[in-house]
């Protein structure tokens, strides 16, 4: 589904990503997992078009898309739910709700709207409420439902359990599975390198801007790089 | 009690069209951290817009804002295009920096081609005030005010209501998550500097019949621009609002009871006083 070859991307002279190679297929949950300032967050930026590659390419079901702007791979479906949440703050979840189907035709919205709010009943109740007024948890919620409202094939999620209690990212990781389910391929960037990979079929691991080791998902928590470096075993 | 009165409602109308310029002035900071140096010139362009559609071509100021209106959108935006697209990026210190340039560029200028007199606009109509329940009301400022709060609404409305009006306020609150949505953040800098311009223009052309009208207008008008925002919290809609109605009941209340020279000078004292008790404006919420 999408293929990224030898994707090279710098900040200025600072080079952030060397030569990395990837390749999701429909239907799966990918985990990129790796250390602070690996280049994780860069590497999602890079695939949503807000930052650009120094060299490399990028195909999505076989087309390239170097060329494309943010807004073109939106609409064909990659949505990128950003670290820290980033909601808008003095809007209410309604808003920020149709702020996510900003490229979704009106008459579609409403539809969507009903979908987002079966996974997260809770959203629909308190609609009108401010997204800045919300607990950590509830906003990780309404990323993940702004994310959805754009109708993806593919969601990227940066980081969806930063700063959240543990029964709280239990019940994102959850909300995360059922949105598999119904169909949506994932790209699943974390620090909690347990849960994901024991949630993902593959794995890659980032360190200082190159893949260091890729594989099944519970291949890669009995290798002894990973136990030692990412889980402290 | 008949004097508060007067100067209460004296202050509401022109502090409807201080609110409108200073929603004009934090619409433009709020969407791409621009402090505007040039948005009083934006004013005063205005004034002169409105003073030359009467005297060349007879058409009175409160006709002619309908088609100055859409000339001030289109000249704002052109010059987002033009000449500040590229500074933007390089942060809040180069664009203030650079527009109060284009600022002292604008008011020479004009003084240049409309000389330093001081003008005013005579309207037949405004030569009596309208005496309701006994308030004397001009006649300019009371069409202005009404004019004004239409013009105000229908933005709000614009920017609470429409899909481009949200994505313009989504883009003030969470540039890089709006540019994820699909919103083309430049398409909206654009529009945000063509209204704010227009709502500047706007208050001015509705303002010249009731002020006088010389090339430097705008340096006092900018200031209590900031004011007005500054009060309101940078960056809010509503917030501006009334600041700007309080900034108009401030100083009309300081003209009638402290002294006329005064004025502005009131309206300078609250804005210290309120920066001291509350640093991020009376309805600010401030940044953590």
């Amino acid at each position: 589904m999408l293929t990224i070859e030898n994707l090279e991307v710098s900040y200025g002279r600072a080079q952030v990503l060397w030569g990395v190679s990837l390749n999701i297929n429909e239907g799966e949950i990918i985990a990129l997992v790796g250390a602070n300032g690996a280049g994780k967050t860069t590497l999602l930026k890079t695939i949503s078009g807000i930052v650009k590659q120094r060299s490399g390419k990028i195909s999505y079901d076989g087309k390239p898309f170097d060329k494309l702007s943010s807004r073109d791979i939106v609409k064909m479906g990659i949505v990128h739910v950003p670290e820290g949440r980033k909601l808008f703050p003095e809007m209410s979840i309604l808003e920020n709700l149709m702020m996510g189907a900003y490229k979704v035709p009106k008459q579609e919205r409403e539809k969507r709207l009903d979908q987002v709010f079966t996974l997260f009943p809770v959203l629909k109740e308190r609609m009108k409420q401010l997204a800045g007024t919300l607990s950590g948890g509830e906003q990780q919620m309404v990323a993940l439902a702004r994310g959805l409202m754009a109708g993806p094939r593919l969601l990227m999620l940066d980081e969806p359990s930063l700063g959240l209690a543990p029964l709280v990212v239990e019940r994102i990781f959850e909300a995360v599975m059922k949105i598999h389910q119904e169909g949506v391929t994932v790209l699943l960037v974390e620090q909690n390198v347990h849960e994901a990979l024991e949630l993902a079929n593959r794995g890659y691991v980032l360190e200082n801007g190159k893949i260091v080791l890729e594989g099944a998902g519970n291949e890669l928590l009995g290798n002894e790089h990973v136990r030692c470096a990412y889980l402290g075993i | 009690m008949e004097t508060l009165v007067q100067s209460l409602v004296s202050g509401i109308l022109t502090g409807s069209l201080y609110a409108m310029i200073g929603v004009g002035l934090t619409i433009i900071f709020g969407v791409m951290r621009i402090i505007n140096m040039a948005h009083g010139d934006m004013v005063m362009l205005g004034m002169y817009s409105s003073f030359w559609a009467l005297t060349l071509w007879n058409i009175d100021p409160f006709v002619s804002i309908v088609f100055w209106v859409p000339v001030a959108f289109l000249i704002g935006m052109l010059t987002y295009r033009f000449l500040l697209k590229k500074i933007v990026p390089a942060g809040e210190l180069n664009t203030l920096l650079y527009t109060a340039g284009l600022s002292l560029f604008v008011s020479n200028l004009a003084l240049l081609v409309w000389t330093g007199d001081y003008r005013t606009i005579k309207l037949d109509y405004a030569v009596m005030p309208l005496r309701p329940f006994g308030i004397a009301v001009p006649i300019p400022l009371a069409i202005a005010f009404g004019m004004a709060i239409l013009i105000t609404a229908l933005l709000y409305w614009f920017l609470v209501k429409t899909d481009t009006g949200r994505a313009i306020r989504a883009t003030s609150q969470e540039p890089m998550a709006a540019a994820l949505m699909g919103v083309n953040a430049a398409q909206m800098e654009m529009l945000t500097f063509g209204l704010g311009t227009a709502l500047a223009c706007g208050a001015g052309v509705l303002l010249a019949p009731s002020l006088y009208l010389y090339p430097t207008v705008g340096e006092i008008l900018v200031a209590k621009c900031f004011v007005i925002v500054v009060l309101g919290g940078l960056g809010s809609v509503q917030g501006a609002i009334a600041g700007g109605l309080l900034l108009g009941v401030v100083e009309s209340l300081g003209a009638v009871y402290v002294s006329v020279p005064y004025k502005d000078a009131i309206g300078f004292v609250i804005f210290l006083l309120v920066l001291l008790f509350r640093p991020s404006g009376l309805f600010g919420v401030g940044k953590s």
